[in-house]
Parts: structure tokens; C-alpha cells; sequence
């Protein structure tokens, strides 16, 4: 399906609260999950190397 | 082509047809953008617009992610970076004619917030990271007043490991 990522992939949260800057007054949520494929066994390693340095499981 | 009544809706998403639900909300300017009301246009009959009769599942979702702090939660074993940074408002480019911040910017914004998130991680930098959209949940609330010079944002993120297969 083309929607459907390549595997394996990297998978990357993101929370953004937005706030109006006069008053930091909440006015925008989004959450976002991004893949990156992982096409080689390079790209597994930098990944696993990138997840580590976040001190992720 | 339009679905007469949400009655009918379901016959056509089970059908595999996609239905579209559009809201509209017109504002009137009083004194500026810190002053505005809901209003409705003196030269448009609405009468034939039917009110429905509960809020959309929207509402419900957009609430729960207002009290829980995100749409959807982290990965498991994620640890969750939290990051600030202020973003400037450009007046030609992002507000619109009511001297409000246009609201089909804010995706460009969470890019924005994105993309300096990934700069900002530990670790991040690698020329193959390169992150593509996969899920988005967003929801922009109340942005009357938001006429720059600049907006917040605090970004939380987190990378899985191991990856998925």
C-alpha cells in the first residue's frame, strides 16, 4: 500500500504545544509520528545508534 | 457530490465512498483582532443547513488532547525530549486579512517546530535521518489576538528502538 512505510523503520514523536507569545495563551496541539526508512543494514545501525544517544529503550 | 444527511453517511463509507464534513465559522472584527464575535453574513439563508444535533467526534478528541497534552501517546520505552523555542510571525506572509495569524500556516509551523526539534536532539544531525510524515493529529484552537510578534513552541520528542518490522 503507499501508505504503508517501508520496513524496518525508524519511528520519531512529536508534541508541539503552541503558544500566542504575549501570553503563552494555548491556541495549537499536534502530534506526529514520522517514519524514516531503514533501507540498509547502515541504516539500521545509525538508527539504533540515534535512539541510543536519546537514551531510548 | 453530496450525502444528503448524516443519516445517509455510513452507507456511503461502507460503500467505500469518503465523506467529507466542512465547518465554516465567520467572525466579525469589532475593534481589532483582540475584539472579535461569531457572526453570520445578513445576504446568506442557512436555513436549509441542517444543525446537527450532537458535536462532531472531533470536539471529543480535540478536548481529550487539550487535557492529556498530545493526541496520541509516545512510544513505549521512549525517552521523551522537551524542548522551547520562540518562532517570529511574519506579517506579509502569515496573517490574514482580519490580522489574525492564518490559520493554513500552522502546519508550516509544526514543520518548523520539527525540523529545530531535530536539530536541538542529541545525536541528531546524521545526513540519513531524514523523518517523512506518516500520522498527524492537530487541532488549532483560539488564535484572536495572535498578532505577532512571535508565537511559542514547546516540543516533546521521542525516537523508537528497536525499529519496527
Amino acid at each position: 500500500m503507499a501508505d504503508t512505510p517501508a520496513r524496518p523503520y525508524g519511528l520519531l514523536w512529536f508534541t508541539i504545544h503552541c503558544e500566542r507569545g504575549s501570553d503563552k495563551v494555548l491556541i495549537a496541539i499536534t502530534t506526529a509520528a514520522r517514519v524514516t526508512p531503514l533501507a540498509t543494514p547502515a541504516d539500521v545501525e545509525r538508527w539504533r545508534a540515534f535512539a541510543a544517544s536519546l537514551g531510548s529503550a | 457530490m453530496g450525502v444528503p444527511d448524516p443519516e445517509s453517511a455510513p452507507r456511503f463509507i461502507e460503500a467505500g465512498i469518503p465523506t467529507i464534513r466542512l465547518s465554516n465559522i465567520f467572525i466579525q472584527q469589532e475593534l481589532g483582532p483582540e475584539k472579535l464575535r461569531i457572526g453570520q453574513p445578513s445576504n446568506a439563508d442557512f436555513s436549509k443547513v441542517p444543525a446537527i444535533r450532537e458535536a462532531p467526534e472531533g470536539h471529543v478528541r480535540n478536548r481529550e488532547a487539550q487535557e492529556a497534552g498530545h493526541f496520541f501517546a509516545p512510544p513505549e520505552r521512549a525517552r521523551v525530549f522537551t524542548l522551547a523555542f520562540d518562532h517570529m510571525i511574519d506579517p506579509d506572509r502569515d496573517v490574514n486579512a482580519a490580522g489574525l495569524v492564518y490559520f493554513a500556516n500552522f502546519p508550516a509551523f509544526f514543520e518548523v517546530a520539527e525540523r529545530r526539534a531535530m536539530a536541538a536532539l542529541p545525536g541528531a544531525g546524521s545526513p540519513r535521518i531524514s523523518p517523512t510524515a506518516a500520522a498527524r493529529s492537530a487541532e488549532r484552537w483560539d488564535s484572536s489576538g495572535t498578532r505577532g510578534p512571535m508565537i511559542s513552541f514547546r516540543c516533546e520528542s521521542s525516537a523508537r528502538w528497536p525499529p519496527s518490522r
